[in-house]
């Protein structure tokens, strides 16, 4: 019995040694705001949970946007100011990161597509050390 | 006897609740989630232009509530996220939000045209009104409201951007600003307080 399992045992080992180990990143609760067509621009957020070694998001594409920038919103007293994260959005090693409404975000520039509840896009998320996903996102109400 | 008796107590028992528990609760003052402006001043008058080409100002909605917010439409991620709480509470207002009127003056006047700004409120919600101007009237009214916006560099592709208070002003039935509600507050706490203003 012993030796019949042992092989298998040590495939299982490897496999799983290799996904923690290949700075694995995975996406979860992704989402884009339904927007006004009178809206030029729009945003989508996501959950970034890194099971690997520290990277960084440095861009994001699709072809619903004209151009897309990763952004952080800073509220001081009240007063909001946007700004694009320069180098991209650090992803700590074992570590999660959320984009969420009033604070990391894609900001999608020029929207090419209506926002509205239902609407599927595609989006491209570039890593500096991982593999490049593109991953599916919704468009609706929050 | 004691069947009376203990019909007796639970009618003893019931009236005190009725008379002491309940309206200790009922009385019960209402926490607000946004910051109570004490002794409040009547809100500052201006003109604007809405969204239907109107010349209006706050004025025209006396008698009602009305929730005032500092936005622009090329603002991709906290002007659609205010407006969405906004809209979320004047649902939850049900019948109330009848009473209730938001207005949204653009801090980005060189972008948001009456008719843009018009398309972009009807979104959230029909009875939403906006309101633009020239840049200085625009200015002017939020100089008299105390909120702080300014358009800043962004890169090439978004061009400018504005900076500005994502609060919501509330203004109550009487003409007086009352309230400020920060930013993140959701629907059903907006509404909640809104009431007390009803």
């Amino acid at each position: 019995m012993m030796k019949r399992i042992t092989p298998v045992a040590l495939a299982l080992g490897l496999l799983a040694a290799s996904c923690g180990g290949s700075g694995g990143i995975e996406v979860s609760d992704q989402w884009g705001r339904t927007s006004p067509k009178a809206a030029e621009n729009g945003a989508f957020y996501l959950t970034l949970d890194n099971g690997g070694e520290a990277d960084t998001l440095v861009a994001a594409s699709t072809d619903a946007c004209g151009a897309v920038e990763l952004h952080t919103t800073v509220m001081t007293d009240g007063v909001m100011k946007m700004q694009m994260v320069e180098g991209g959005i650090d992803l700590p090693a074992d570590g999660s990161v959320s984009l969420e409404p009033g604070g990391l975000h894609v900001m999608c520039i020029g929207k090419q597509v209506d926002f509205v509840a239902g609407e599927m896009i595609e989006l491209t998320l570039d890593f500096a050390i991982a593999d490049s996903q593109t991953i599916e996102l919704e468009i609706r109400d929050e | 006897m004691k069947r009376w008796a203990a019909v007796a107590a639970a009618v003893v028992v019931g009236v005190a609740v009725a008379l002491f528990v309940v309206p200790q609760l009922a009385d019960e003052p209402h926490t607000f989630t946004g910051t109570v402006l004490n002794d409040p001043d009547p809100a500052p008058s201006f003109t604007l232009t809405a969204d239907n080409g109107e010349r209006l100002g706050i004025d025209a909605y006396e008698g009602q509530v009305v929730l005032m917010y500092f936005g622009y439409t090329f603002c991709p991620d906290i002007c659609p996220a205010s407006l969405a709480e906004l809209a979320d509470a004047m649902r939850d207002l049900g019948d109330a939000s009848s009473d209730v009127q938001v207005v949204m003056i653009s801090v980005d006047p060189a972008r948001d045209t009456p008719e843009l700004l018009g398309e972009y409120v009807d979104h959230f919600d029909p009875s939403f009104v906006g309101m633009t101007g020239t840049e200085e009237e625009i200015a002017a009214v939020a100089d008299l409201y105390g909120v702080f916006y300014q358009a800043h560099e962004g890169t090439a592709a978004t061009g400018y951007l504005v900076d500005h208070l994502a609060s919501v002003m509330v203004v109550d039935r009487r003409g007086r600003l009352v309230e400020i509600i920060g930013f993140g507050t959701k629907g059903e706490q907006i509404a909640a307080d809104v009431r007390e203003w009803l």
